[in-house]
C-alpha cells in the first residue's frame, strides 16, 4: 500500500481478524464439539441405488440395538413435515416434483435418506443402522442430463411429463441471418463437470425441541440461520418466534451450507418425537452422496464472425443436470440463467440467440 | 498385560501422559484417539474432516511426533505421551506460529488450523534449513479449502526466518 | 465413519503374540501402525472381532548389518527408514522410495511390516522389496520360516502369509559396487497412492546396464519382476530412446485394467514415460 491509512475511517488499515486467535489455540466452537444435556445422535440409513423402489423396509433388529433410543421411517417423520417444491416463483415454467424428508415407496437419487436411527452415540447409532434391513428393487436410472432428455427417457417423476425441470430462451436481432452471412462460423463443445464444496468440516446441526414450551432451538451449520429459522418455522408449523436458529463456527461452507437438506429437516423432526436434543453430523461418506453439488452442463457454443474479427452473433444452448428435485430457495436454474445471460457481456455484437434447460437425474 | 489373556476386552485401560500431565482412564477398544481427545475428554481443538488419514485435521503429536488422531486407537497410547493443540498452545510453543499465522491471515474458517500447526511445530522442531518446496512438501499432508495455503507457508517461513534456521 | 466394535489386547511378548493369533482363528488382526487397517475399519470395510497390538513388540524392532544383509525389524517405521544411517549407506532405493510414501505423520507410524502384509498394489515398500531381492523373515507360533519377497506376493493385497503369521523382519541384501538404485512414481498429488511407480535395481557396467531387476506398481496387481523388460534393458546405454522393443516389453509385462480415475493404456502410456526417467536416473548414478 502506497498510502498509509485513513485515521478517520480506518480505510487502508491492516486489522487482524479478532477470531483468529480463538481458532488458532483450538477454542472454535464447531458444531461437532458441542453438546447438550441428554443429546441423542442421529445416523440416516441411504439408498445405495440412484433409483430403486423400496418394497419394504424392516427396523425391528435395529430398534433393539444398544444405545438406540428410535429408529424412524418416512410414516414417522414426514408427516410432520409440509413438502418442499423447489420452484423459483419468479421463474414461470419452472417444476419440480415435491420432496418428502425421507423416501417411502421409491428412491430417487443415491444417497437418499429412508430411515434414521437416533442413539446414545453416532458409533452405536451406525451399528444399528446396519442392523435396518431395506428390500430395494432396483430400477432404470437417468445417469445424465443427455439421457434425460433423449426420445423414452422416463420420466424420474411421473406427476412431471419429463424431466426438464426449466426450459428458458432468448433471442435478440437476428442470429440465423448473421449465423448465414458469416465469414466464419465456430462451433464448441463444452462439458463443465459435477463440482463438490468439499468443506473440510461436513455439514451437521443439533436440533432441540423442547416439548413442554413448544420451541425449537436449532445449532445449525449453516450461513443463513434467518432462513432456516422461517423454514422450519413454516414446514413445521412451529410459530416463528418460537424457533430459534444460531450458527456455530463454521468450517467451511462455499456455498453448500445454504441449502435446504432432508436429512438436516428430518433430525429436527426427530427432535420433536423425542422431545430430547438430536444432533447430525454428516460424516465424509455421506458428504459426498448428500451434499449439494455444482456445476455439471453440457454446452454446444456457436460464434459468428467476419474475417476482420468482429463478433456477428453468438448462440448458446445449455443442460444443466441438476439432481432427482429442486432445490427449495436455490432453485438449480442459476447457473443457467447466468451462463446464458453473462456469455455475451463483455462484447459488442447485435444477434444472440441462447436457451438453458435445468434437467432431473437419479 | 497377563499372558493368560487371550481373548483381549471391549474396553481397556490406558495410562499415559497428556499435554504433560498423567493420564489413567478406561478406554473402548474401538474409539480412536480423536474421538477420545473430543469427547471423553472435550478436548475438541482436534477435528474430524475425513476420518481416514487424508486431511490432516486430526493431526496430534505421539512421543513427540505429528500422528494422524483417526488412524490411532485411544487404547494403543498407553505407555506413550500425546499432546494437542490445547496442550501446546497452553505451554506457548506455538505462540511464535500463531501469531505469524494472525499476521497473514492463515487461517479463514480455522478447522484445518490445528493440524497446520501441529505439523508446522514438528517441521520447525527440527532445527534444519528448509526451502520453500520443502515446507510446502512437509505441510502437503494438511488440506486447507479456504485459504489457498500461500498464507499458511509464508508464516511457517517467517518463524524458521526469526529462529535464524536459514 | 466410526469402526465397529472389536477386543483389542497388547501381548507382552511377540510369543504371547503367536499364541493369541493361534487361537483366534482367523478373528483376530494384528495391528502396528495401522495406518491402512484403521482407515479401513473406520469405513467398515471389515469385521475383525479381535486386535492384536504388536506395535511395542521389541522383538520386532532391531536393524542390524551382518556379512552384507540389512535386517530391518517389522516394526521399523517408514519415517525411521529415512533416519537410519544403515539405510542411507546400504539400501538407497529405499532412501529415495520412503519419501513418496504418503505424508509425514503416516510415515511416523506406518510400519515396514504393514506395508509389506498389505500388499497394496500402489505402495512402494513392497516394490523395493522384490527389486532388492529381499528375504522375509515369518513367525509364528509353529515357529520361523524364510520367504523371497518374489515369492511372497501372491495376487491382490494376497500374501503367503498363513493364518497366525507374523512378518517378523526383512532381509535385503546390500548394495553392491556397480549397482543403481531408481525409483520414480506419478501420483495426482504428492502422497497420493500412485498411479503408476517403478523400483529398479541395476547391475552397471560404466553407464551401460549389465542386467536389472525392475519391479513396476500402481498398475498391476502386486509386486513382482517385470521379467521381459529386465532382459530388454540388458546392453542398453543412455540416451535411452524411444524403441519399439523396449515399449513392445513393457506393453507384455504389463496389462493395465481401465479403472475409474485412469484408462488401462493411459497407465501403459505412463510406465512407458516413468521407465525411461528411471533408467536414465541409473545411468547418472552410475556415472555419478
Amino acid at each position: 500500500m502506497s498510502q498509509s491509512p485513513s485515521p478517520a475511517t480506518g480505510i487502508g488499515a491492516r486489522i487482524p481478524r479478532r477470531e483468529l486467535k480463538r481458532l488458532l489455540s483450538g477454542h472454535g466452537r464447531y458444531i461437532d464439539d458441542i453438546k447438550l444435556p441428554r443429546m441423542l445422535h442421529a445416523c440416516f440409513v441411504r439408498s445405495p441405488h440412484p433409483h430403486a423402489k423400496i418394497a419394504s423396509v424392516d427396523i425391528e433388529a435395529a430398534k433393539c440395538a444398544r444405545g438406540v433410543a428410535a429408529v424412524l421411517i418416512a410414516s414417522d417423520i414426514n408427516p410432520r413435515c409440509e413438502p418442499f417444491v423447489g420452484v423459483a416463483l419468479h421463474r414461470p415454467g419452472h417444476r419440480s416434483a415435491p420432496q418428502r424428508l425421507l423416501a417411502a415407496d421409491r428412491a430417487v437419487w443415491q444417497g437418499q435418506p429412508v430411515a434414521v436411527v437416533v442413539a446414545d452415540s453416532r458409533a452405536e447409532a451406525e451399528d444399528a443402522a446396519e442392523l435396518v434391513t431395506v428390500d430395494w428393487q432396483p430400477l432404470p436410472a437417468v445417469g445424465d442430463q443427455l439421457q434425460a432428455i433423449a426420445p423414452g427417457a422416463p420420466a424420474i417423476h411421473p406427476e412431471l411429463a419429463d424431466n426438464i425441470a426449466f426450459d428458458f430462451s432468448l433471442e435478440k436481432g437476428e442470429p440465423a441471418k448473421a449465423f448465414a452471412e458469416a465469414d466464419l462460423v465456430i462451433e464448441e463443445e463444452l462439458r463443465f463437470e459435477r463440482q463438490m464444496a468439499m468443506t473440510l468440516e461436513a455439514r451437521g446441526l443439533i436440533a432441540d425441541f423442547d416439548p413442554s414450551e413448544g420451541t425449537l432451538t436449532v445449532i445449525h451449520a449453516h450461513q443463513s440461520p434467518f432462513q432456516m429459522q422461517d423454514v422450519f418455522s413454516r414446514h413445521l408449523h412451529i410459530p416463528e418466534h418460537k424457533v430459534r436458529v444460531t450458527a456455530p463456527d463454521i468450517g467451511g461452507a462455499f456455498g453448500m451450507k445454504l441449502n435446504i437438506y432432508s436429512d438436516e429437516i428430518a433430525t429436527v423432526v426427530a427432535s420433536m418425537l423425542l422431545g430430547r436434543p438430536v444432533k447430525f453430523c454428516a460424516d465424509r461418506l455421506e458428504s459426498f452422496v448428500s451434499d449439494a453439488q455444482a456445476r455439471d452442463h453440457r454446452l454446444k457454443c456457436r460464434i459468428a464472425l467476419k474475417r476482420t474479427g468482429e463478433i456477428l452473433a453468438m448462440e448458446m444452448d445449455d443442460i444443466g443436470a441438476v439432481g432427482a428435485y429442486g432445490m427449495p430457495l436455490r432453485f438449480n436454474v442459476a447457473e443457467g440463467m447466468m451462463a446464458i445471460t453473462i456469455m455475451g457481456a463483455p462484447y459488442s455484437f447485435d444477434n444472440y440467440k441462447a436457451r438453458t434447460r435445468s434437467v432431473y437425474v437419479n | 498385560m497377563s499372558t493368560t489373556d487371550l481373548t483381549g476386552h471391549e474396553d481397556v485401560a490406558i495410562e499415559a501422559t497428556l499435554n504433560g500431565k498423567p493420564l489413567k482412564r478406561r478406554v473402548k477398544a474401538r474409539q480412536h484417539l480423536a474421538d477420545f481427545l473430543r469427547q471423553e475428554l472435550e478436548l475438541t481443538g482436534t477435528h474430524l474432516g475425513c476420518e481416514h488419514g487424508i486431511c490432516g485435521a486430526c493431526t496430534v503429536l505421539i512421543d513427540g511426533r505429528t500422528a494422524r488422531g483417526c488412524l490411532t486407537l485411544a487404547a494403543q497410547i498407553s505407555g506413550k505421551s500425546v499432546e494437542t493443540i490445547e496442550g501446546l498452545t497452553e505451554s506457548g510453543v506455538l505462540a511464535q506460529l500463531q501469531k505469524e499465522f494472525i499476521e497473514r491471515n492463515a487461517a479463514q474458517c480455522g478447522f484445518c488450523s490445528s493440524g497446520m500447526l501441529l505439523t508446522a511445530h514438528e517441521l520447525l522442531s527440527s532445527g534444519e534449513p528448509l526451502s520453500r518446496a520443502d515446507i510446502r512438501e512437509a505441510m502437503s499432508g494438511n488440506m486447507c479449502r479456504c485459504t489457498g495455503y500461500h498464507a499458511i507457508i509464508d508464516a511457517v517461513e517467517a518463524v524458521m526466518t526469526t529462529r535464524g534456521h536459514r | 465413519m466410526k469402526s465397529r466394535a472389536f477386543r483389542y489386547i497388547r501381548p507382552a511378548s511377540l510369543a504371547h503374540a503367536y499364541q493369541i493369533l493361534a487361537e483366534a482363528n482367523g478373528d483376530a488382526v494384528p495391528i502396528a501402525g495401522g495406518q491402512s487397517l484403521l482407515a479401513g475399519l473406520n469405513m467398515r470395510l471389515s469385521a475383525p472381532k479381535l486386535l492384536v497390538d504388536i506395535g511395542d513388540l521389541r522383538e520386532l524392532m532391531d536393524q542390524s548389518h551382518v556379512g552384507g544383509v540389512v535386517r530391518l525389524g517389522a516394526l521399523t517405521r517408514h519415517g525411521d527408514l529415512l533416519r537410519s544411517e544403515l539405510v542411507r549407506r546400504h539400501l538407497p532405493l529405499l532412501m529415495q522410495a520412503a519419501p513418496h510414501i504418503g505424508h509425514i505423520a503416516i510415515r511416523n507410524r506406518g510400519t515396514l511390516g504393514g506395508s509389506l502384509a498389505y500388499a497394496d498394489p500402489a505402495a512402494e515398500l513392497p516394490a523395493c522389496a522384490v527389486a532388492l531381492g529381499a528375504t522375509l523373515v515369518l513367525g509364528s507360533r509353529a515357529g520361523e520360516r524364510e520367504v523371497k519377497a518374489e515369492d511372497f506376493f501372491k495376487g491382490l493385497f494376497e500374501t503367503d502369509l498363513r493364518p497366525g503369521e507374523l512378518i517378523v523382519a526383512v532381509k535385503f541384501p546390500v548394495v553392491q559396487n556397480g549397482m543403481a538404485a531408481g525409483f520414480a512414481e506419478l501420483s495426482r498429488r504428492h502422497g497420493d497412492f500412485a498411479m503408476v511407480g517403478l523400483a529398479a535395481i541395476a547391475n552397471m557396467q560404466r553407464d551401460r546396464i549389465d542386467g536389472a531387476r525392475l519391479v513396476y506398481f500402481g498398475c498391476v496387481d502386486r509386486a513382482k519382476v517385470a521379467h521381459t523388460v529386465s532382459a530388454a534393458v540388458v546392453g542398453l546405454r543412455p540416451p535411452f530412446a524411444v524403441s519399439a522393443a523396449l515399449d513392445q516389453a513393457i506393453s507384455q509385462d504389463l496389462a493395465p485394467d481401465d479403472t475409474p480415475d485412469m484408462r488401462g493404456d493411459t497407465k501403459l502410456h505412463l510406465a512407458k514415460v516413468l521407465t525411461r526417467r528411471v533408467l536414465d536416473g541409473l545411468a547418472a548414478r552410475a556415472a555419478a
